[in-house]
């Protein structure tokens, strides 16, 4: 810095601040952090290694107790690839708004955009997308590691067999919606660990809960969570009376209200 | 321009900001100054819409902040907490900031080289010193070329260069008919860097003035009197006073006194009345801080000295 040095005089150029601005600002943020890379980075990998480890483990050839059909074991991998991915999800979606919280960043993304909303949508968008993404490609590696281990015994599987990809494609939903459910919570919450645990726990412990209630209406919910909905599109598993259409519906009914008990607090808090 | 008309905000029972008027002129400096608490940071916080007012309401350049259509570009914003994610590195800091507003990189630059940031802007915030974040946070405020700009204690925490620096870029800012509103608690420096004083105690204002009429209204003048026999003087002057009077006599080294509550006339006379020879005989005007000082005596809400207490008005 050079004591003679000043901004220049008028005339100044022209900004504004614009919806796309905002998309591309939430874009450079998600990917310029440490933290997200590792996050997508692990999510994949665990999901190729395990679909590595089931193809290994499981016997596609014979046909005993624990005997696996070559496209049972990729729609295993990749409804597995889900199991990872909401984990990882609930605590990205969480932290990508309780780290500018804790750190203070909150406050410059609200003075350059002070309506609030158009940046949370913003941030909601980049992150719904991109953890989209991730998931589908998380479920790719999981499947690609299936069908090498498959290939060397001279059997294959195809993506494209059974009810393969609508559940991939069904998962990959269910997973980017967990991001913004967590962010919803995050934004409510403000805290990490309280929005991580919020989430995690809606997806990990309430259906636990519900199920040990020894009351038979409350044990009727069971269908009706977050993660039930997931099941069911990943893996089409829970839910006879359920189609894909009213899961999914389910799912983003969950999103929506945490994602709007987000935005009702952002817009009415001090930040 | 800034307006604050009325402007007050609560915390639960407790008023941090109570009923404030005041406008922010551009073309000058002006500074913000008040003890820790009194409410200045809080006010920043509401002119960028961070608070909500509780009652009354503040406008830059007629709008209310969140109304502005380029707030970057119309007010530039140096708050006094951290407002950096520690995982991300200056450079992309102020990219992600920029792109909000279609800023282009080449301005991201400008501002990093303008705030001597070049060699650390690719490194993490988290590691970075005070002095280094106030820089990238000046440089934030700067990003959008800002007709207004508002620094809460910009110099806390720079080098005396860095502090020079700031002086000339809010001075040069001012001189080019922007708005400047600055905050301080290093008033040797503010009486260099400020026209107007807006003084806050206890979240009321309590001055609104051009610094010098600021000075001036101080009764803390001082006379400086050097003496062979300063001793007697000083017991003169104190008799002749009495008990309860505003007289004060501190030496200030060999045969030197500082006396307050006298004029140098007055001083002159009692020593011409007892034959005493003085050598110098300086009134001295008050400064800032001692004009600071005394307006905000009552208004300190934690003053040093063991407890933390309120202090009676």
């Amino acid at each position: 810095m050079t004591a003679t040095a000043t901004i220049q005089a008028p005339p100044r150029a022209s900004y504004r601040l614009s919806f796309g601005g905002l998309l591309n600002s939430e874009w450079i943020k998600l990917r310029t952090l440490r933290s997200t890379l590792w996050s997508f980075a692990i999510m994949i990998l665990l999901s190729g290694g395990l679909g590595l480890l089931m193809a290994t483990s499981i016997d596609t050839a014979g046909t005993g107790d624990f005997a696996m059909t070559p496209i049972g074991v990729v729609q295993a991998a990749t409804s597995g690839s889900v199991m990872i991915g909401q984990l990882i999800a609930a605590v990205l979606g969480a932290l990508i708004i309780t780290g500018e919280y804790s750190t203070g960043m909150i406050r410059t993304t609200l003075t350059a955009a002070p309506k609030r909303l158009g940046a949370f949508i913003a941030k909601a968008v980049v992150l719904f997308i991109s953890t989209g993404i991730i998931a589908l490609v998380s479920a790719a590696a999981s499947y690609l590691a299936v069908a090498l281990i498959l290939m060397g015994r001279g059997q294959n599987a195809s993506l494209f067999d059974g009810d393969v990809l609508p559940h991939v494609l069904g998962g990959a939903l269910y997973v980017a919606c967990v991001a913004l459910f967590a962010l919803g919570l995050g934004t409510l919450i403000r805290s990490g660990a309280g929005a991580i645990a919020g989430a995690l726990g809606a997806i990990l412990v309430l259906p636990v809960v519900l199920s040990l209630v020894p009351v038979e209406w409350i044990n009727n919910l069971r269908p009706f969570l977050l993660d039930a909905a997931g099941s069911r599109l990943a893996s089409g598993m829970m839910g006879d009376d359920w189609t894909f259409a009213t899961s999914a519906l389910l799912l983003a009914g969950w999103t929506l209200v945490s994602l709007i008990l987000g935005v009702f607090s952002l817009l009415k808090r001090d930040a | 321009m800034i307006n604050a008309t009325n402007l007050t905000k609560q915390y639960g029972a407790k008023t941090a900001v109570n009923g404030v008027t005041f406008s922010v002129k551009p073309g000058m400096v002006t500074g913000f100054l008040g003890p820790n608490g009194a409410g200045k940071s809080t006010t920043m916080r509401m002119i960028v819409g961070l608070d909500k007012p509780t009652a009354g309401s503040v406008t830059v350049n007629g709008k209310r902040y969140r109304d502005l259509s380029a707030p970057l570009q119309e007010v530039g914003v140096l708050l006094d907490a951290k407002a950096v994610h520690t995982g991300r590195s200056a450079f992309n800091h102020l990219r992600a900031l920029a792109a909000t507003h279609g800023i282009p990189v080449r301005r991201v630059h400008e501002v990093i080289e303008l705030t001597g940031l070049g060699a650390v802007a690719h490194k993490r915030v988290g590691g970075f010193s005070l002095g280094m974040g106030q820089r990238l946070g000046i440089a934030a405020a700067l990003l959008g070329d800002p007709q207004t700009l508002i620094l809460d204690e910009p110099v806390n925490g720079l080098d005396p260069e860095g502090v020079r620096w700031v002086r000339q870029l809010t001075r040069s800012l001012a001189a080019q008919g922007r708005t400047v509103l600055l905050s301080s608690h290093l008033m040797s420096e503010m009486a260099q860097t400020a026209d107007h004083i807006i003084v806050l105690g206890k979240g009321r204002l309590i001055a609104d003035a051009p610094v010098q009429d600021f000075i001036a209204g101080s009764s803390h003048e001082t006379v400086r009197v050097t003496s062979p026999r300063a001793n007697e003087l000083a017991q003169a002057l104190l008799t002749a006073a009495g008990p309860g009077s505003r007289a004060r006599i501190d030496p200030l080294g060999i045969n030197q006194l500082q006396i307050s509550g006298y004029t140098a006339a007055g001083v002159g006379d009692a020593a011409a009345e007892l034959g005493i020879p003085l050598h110098e005989l300086t009134p001295v005007r008050a400064s800032l801080e001692e004009a600071y000082m005394e307006l905000t005596e009552n208004d300190v809400e934690y003053r040093t000295g063991g407890t933390l207490e309120e202090t009676k008005r």
